[in-house]
């Protein structure tokens, strides 16, 4: 295992590409979530900053760091694809690799990979809970299972992304097809399919491990505070139905990433290099 | 003594065509063995299968008596069809992935580097690296860790005439230190200069196999130049002893099996009134007998 671990760094340490996605990916995230953190919106009475209130704030910058994930699907896409354009992959298997090797090589980088955001998005959303005044003493973790969760969320997009080269072997064409993927055809394929069953697609599984916050709870709960509105329609209101619930949807994701993963290993223990 | 390599009917299909058919033959220590062949004969389908690249449909394969596994590759130094990098490393860090799964030192990267003449550029990426150097770094990743198996297809692609001169060197020192080397080329001057022995493959089938000295005599080469060539063509084309192995404005080149044939031609030109004003008999090059081989 060591070995594939080197060889992995060696290779990934000297490639450009990847520390400036990775620093598009970084710098991103943290401005955004900064700026977002920080912007004085008021509604109705109703302010932004309530989204980063200490028991909402791990779920709002998770969710707001789910929207960069597809950035780390797309580094490993780069990555993997270019062993298949440069032809390493067949390399080394020449040189006595053997092709579960590769595939666990590239399982490691994801796996570094998404323990990057697991720290990352820690530490960002440490750095916004002391700006925008959260915490004034020690920071507080309620609903911190959102930064672990997120770190599994980004490893399935990443393993999906090796699938997608793996089947494609063209890193332009597996981007594409993924993003179409995400973007439209998986949602064209849910609409054929009725509720609840739609909900059990991968990519809505997957992205529904770090739900949107529910603003409109939020929301309600301060004009509550400004209005008298009935407890029992607000509790209607936090409870809103999101379609599978937090737990089930980590253990499909679970298992969907342990599926590509098969998928990925038969393509590459059968496919000619 | 149990062969290095052991090929048995080997056999891979590319959706209708057959690359390889049921091809079997062996190779012993420390023999050189060229593998001859038109494009599209299977010389680089061969090499793929046993290098674990690519599956065979039918057939096995050993290496040192053993069934194949990835780490036999461990023992093989291989440089298949043009070498492949990660252009943006330097050549010490593509040195590196090939010497950590080998368990090498930094050492003998270095070693392997020298072997090969690009001390100077060990810092350099590889994409700045002139194609015949970077043929001279997939050597060189082959001889990490001294192994005792070397397997080139077409080493000499892209290299120029003193390139080409410093591979024959490297290959005949390889040999002389016992090891055992596979090589695939177009290059048949090359083949018969270095190889102790040759397979001749057509359509994934071998035609011929064996010593390259005993290849040789297999056959005469004729060289036959006269004013009446048309004759002459008439003559060989008509008797299935004779092959015509290349052919000019002034004669022509063909190969015999025997010195029987080569009376027989004799007897047949002063029959058509054919006066030869060059008969020449010589053994063949590899060339004249891959061509007489392939002509089949």
């Amino acid at each position: 295992m060591k070995h594939i671990l080197r060889t992995e760094w060696i290779k990934t340490k000297g490639f450009s590409t990847f520390w400036t996605l990775l620093g598009l990916h970084s710098i991103l995230f943290i401005v955004f979530v900064l700026i977002v953190s920080q912007l004085n919106i008021q509604l109705q009475g109703v302010t932004i900053a309530r989204f980063f209130a200490p028991e909402h704030l791990w779920q709002t910058t998770a969710w707001l760091a789910s929207w960069f994930n597809l950035i780390l699907a797309i580094i490993i896409a780069v990555l993997t694809g270019n062993e298949l354009s440069f032809s390493t992959f067949r390399k080394m298997i020449v040189e006595g690799y053997s092709r579960f090797e590769l595939m666990l090589g590239k399982l490691f980088l994801s796996a570094a990979l998404s323990v990057y955001v697991f720290i990352i998005v820690t530490i960002t959303g440490i750095a916004v809970g002391y700006f925008s005044g959260a915490w004034t003493t020690l920071p507080t973790f309620i609903h911190f299972k959102y930064t672990l969760i997120i770190a599994i969320q980004a490893l399935a997009y990443m393993v999906l992304a090796i699938t997608f080269v793996m089947i494609f072997r063209s890193t332009a064409l597996s981007i594409i097809l993924y993003l179409l993927y995400f973007a439209l055809i998986e949602p064209i394929i849910r609409f054929f399919f009725n509720s609840p069953w739609d909900s059990y697609f991968p990519v809505k599984i997957i992205s529904n491990l770090t739900p949107m916050p529910n603003f409109l709870g939020i929301i309600a709960e301060d004009l509550q505070q400004l209005q008298s509105i009935d407890p029992n329609t607000l509790v209607q209101v936090q409870n809103a139905p999101t379609g599978v619930t937090l737990l089930p949807s980590v253990l499909i994701a679970i298992a969907y990433t342990l599926i590509f993963i098969g998928v990925s290993t038969l393509i590459f223990k059968h496919r000619d290099f | 003594m149990v062969p290095i390599l052991s090929v048995d009917s080997l056999s891979k299909r590319y959706k209708n065509v057959s690359a390889l058919n049921k091809l079997s033959f062996n190779v012993n220590k420390g023999e050189v063995l060229g593998i001859l062949g038109p494009n599209g004969s299977g010389k680089t389908t061969l090499l793929s299968i046993i290098l674990g690249v690519r599956k065979a449909c039918s057939g096995t394969f050993n290496w040192f008596g053993e069934n194949y596994t990835h780490n036999i590759n461990k023992r093989i130094g291989a440089l298949l069809e043009v070498p492949y990098f990660y252009p943006y490393l330097s050549v010490k860090r593509n040195m590196e992935i090939t010497a950590i799964n080998r368990n090498c030192t930094t050492d003998e990267i270095y070693q392997a580097i020298e072997q090969v003449e690009l001390t100077e550029k060990l810092n350099h990426p590889v994409y700045t690296l002139s194609l015949g150097m970077k043929q001279r770094l997939a050597i060189a990743q082959t001889l990490v860790g001294n192994p005792p198996v070397l397997v080139f297809d077409e080493p000499t692609n892209g290299l120029d005439p003193e390139g080409i001169a410093f591979v024959r060197r490297l290959i005949r020192q390889q040999h002389e230190n016992g090891k055992t080397i596979i090589i695939a080329s177009h290059n048949l001057d090359e083949i018969q200069r270095v190889c102790t022995h040759v397979i001749i493959l057509k359509n994934g089938q071998s035609i011929a196999n064996g010593k390259v000295d005993e290849l040789l005599k297999l056959k005469q080469i004729v060289q036959v130049e006269t004013d009446k060539v048309e004759g002459l063509k008439a003559i060989v084309a008509n008797n299935p002893n004779f092959k015509i192995i290349d052919s000019y404005s002034e004669g022509i080149t063909i190969s015999v099996a025997d010195n029987e044939a080569i009376k027989l031609l004799n007897e047949q030109l002063t029959d058509k009134n054919i006066v030869p004003k060059l008969f020449e008999i010589r053994q063949p090059s590899l060339e004249e007998i891959f061509l007489d081989q392939v002509a089949k």
